[in-house]
């Protein structure tokens, strides 16, 4: 084989592997396409199943000042260098049953973007957990940030993040978007 | 100093080594499509219904560089056999044999070490990121590119570049392919600073390996994150699931070339050959 007929050759079998990859690539992520981003602010109403809810503010402690403040759920982070999120949100009742918030709570997570931070947090009031029918109620959760997840050094750039609560991720991102952060 | 190098870099391609490597290399990565990327690929929407946060199966958590997997775990210890096999040893056969003589009577010395380390260096990189580039490609064919921090993706806050995982992941992918092929590519020429002191050629070839295990051992007891994070285990690793450093990347790139080409440099410019 001569050596024009050699490249003409290669050259070919690279076109038809680029171009197999480029179908493959177009079809697939017009089948999955990147998730519509559905953002809900403050008094924005999110509905979710029976439910309309709403984010109202976050608050960053230290592990110490969350163990003041909430004694019976963060004592073990009294002596801990960690920061811990409280997220509050409004959670409106328009059904005839109770609404279960824990249920809500393990099926969403907070994220700090675009560091990467992810967590599934647990309700501050675990006593009262149920939202009346017609009852409007803000409904605290804590996340904890340790050092595994966020070390000091990565701290300036991890409080500098958009802090959202992802709800539902595919194919409608929709997701609770906190502007109003205080840092303690 | 052209011609060497295009004579070094023929050999160096063209070698059997280069073959084996990316026989190998190829390998894992192909058994890890049919394993992990095919089955995932049936059923994207596998876990969709159990939880709201749960994403179809995407490229970045599906793919040879985003796993644990022992096909990627067993490519990363490997990485340092692998970098030396296409033309690791080549310094020490061209002594043995003499070829050495033929280019030093017709070129400076220097101009032959630096041809040898290009290519030890270029093929060292390439035979790392070939298979990683192959099994990426296939897999971004079949599964879609999303990504979402929702706990499936083993990068965290901690993790290096995390910040562009999240934004722009293939700009994520790139960076990291680059790095590998610096490190890998200066691992691989660590083989031809050993062929200038040892006599046999085992010895050399398996040095960057012994090298690596001996890191990869000792770094486990210190108490800095950023020692930890020079075992090459950690650093080659594109998943994170132990978290990387930029000082240790820096750290490690920074004593290999030292190690590598300083001393392969000047001690083969010095040696008396012929």
């Amino acid at each position: 084989m001569t050596r024009y007929k050699k490249t003409i050759l290669i050259s070919i079998v690279i076109l038809l592997t680029a171009g197999t990859w480029l179908v493959g690539f177009i079809n697939i992520n017009h089948r999955f396409p990147q998730p519509v981003i559905e953002e809900y602010h403050a008094d924005q109403y999110l509905d979710y199943e029976n439910a309309q809810i709403t984010p109202v503010q976050m608050d960053i402690y230290s592990g110490a000042q969350f163990a003041e403040l909430y004694s019976a759920i963060g004592k073990s982070f009294a002596n801990q260098n960690c920061k811990i999120i409280v997220a509050k949100i409004k959670i409106k009742n328009n059904s005839n049953s109770n609404i279960d918030s824990l249920k809500f709570c393990t099926r969403s997570n907070v994220v700090a973007y675009p560091i990467g931070y992810e967590n599934q947090g647990m309700l501050v009031d675990m006593k009262n957990i149920y939202v009346l029918p017609g009852e409007e109620k803000e409904v605290s959760t804590y996340y904890a940030v340790t050092q595994s997840l966020v070390s000091d050094k990565n701290m300036a750039e991890f409080l500098n993040s958009k802090f959202y609560m992802g709800v539902r991720l595919y194919p409608v991102k929709q997701i609770l978007v906190f502007d109003n952060i205080i840092i303690h | 100093m052209k011609t060497i190098m295009k004579i070094e870099m023929e050999r160096a391609f063209k070698g059997i080594g280069i073959k084996i490597a990316l026989l190998i290399g190829m390998g894992l990565s192909i058994a890890n499509l049919i394993l992990h990327v095919i089955p995932r690929a049936n059923n994207p929407l596998v876990f969709f219904d159990v939880n709201y946060q749960i994403f179809p199966y995407s490229v970045f958590n599906s793919w040879m560089g985003a796993n644990s997997n022992y096909q990627y775990q067993l490519f990363i210890r490997l990485i340092p056999i692998l970098v030396v096999l296409p033309y690791g040893i080549s310094y020490f056969t061209d002594m043995k044999t003499g070829i050495v003589k033929n280019y030093y009577s017709r070129m400076k010395k220097s101009n032959y070490i630096i041809a040898k380390y290009c290519a030890v260096f270029a093929s060292g990189g390439l035979v790392i990121v070939i298979p990683l580039i192959f099994n990426l490609l296939v897999t971004s064919a079949i599964l879609p590119s999303l990504v979402s921090a929702n706990g499936t993706y083993s990068i965290n806050a901690n993790g290096m570049w995390s910040s562009i995982f999240y934004t722009n992941p293939y700009l994520y992918i790139t960076m990291y392919l680059i790095l590998n092929f610096i490190i890998a590519g200066f691992l691989g020429c660590i083989a031809l600073t050993i062929s200038q002191f040892v006599n046999n050629r085992f010895v050399a070839m398996l040095f960057p390996f012994l090298l690596c295990e001996f890191t990869n051992a000792i770094t486990r007891y210190s108490s800095i994150n950023i020692i930890k994070g020079i075992a090459p285990y950690r650093i080659f690793s594109i998943s994170q699931l132990g978290f990387n450093y930029k000082e240790s990347a820096i750290i490690v790139i920074v004593i290999l070339f030292i190690v590598g080409y300083g001393l392969f440099y000047f001690r083969g410019v010095k040696d008396d050959t012929l």
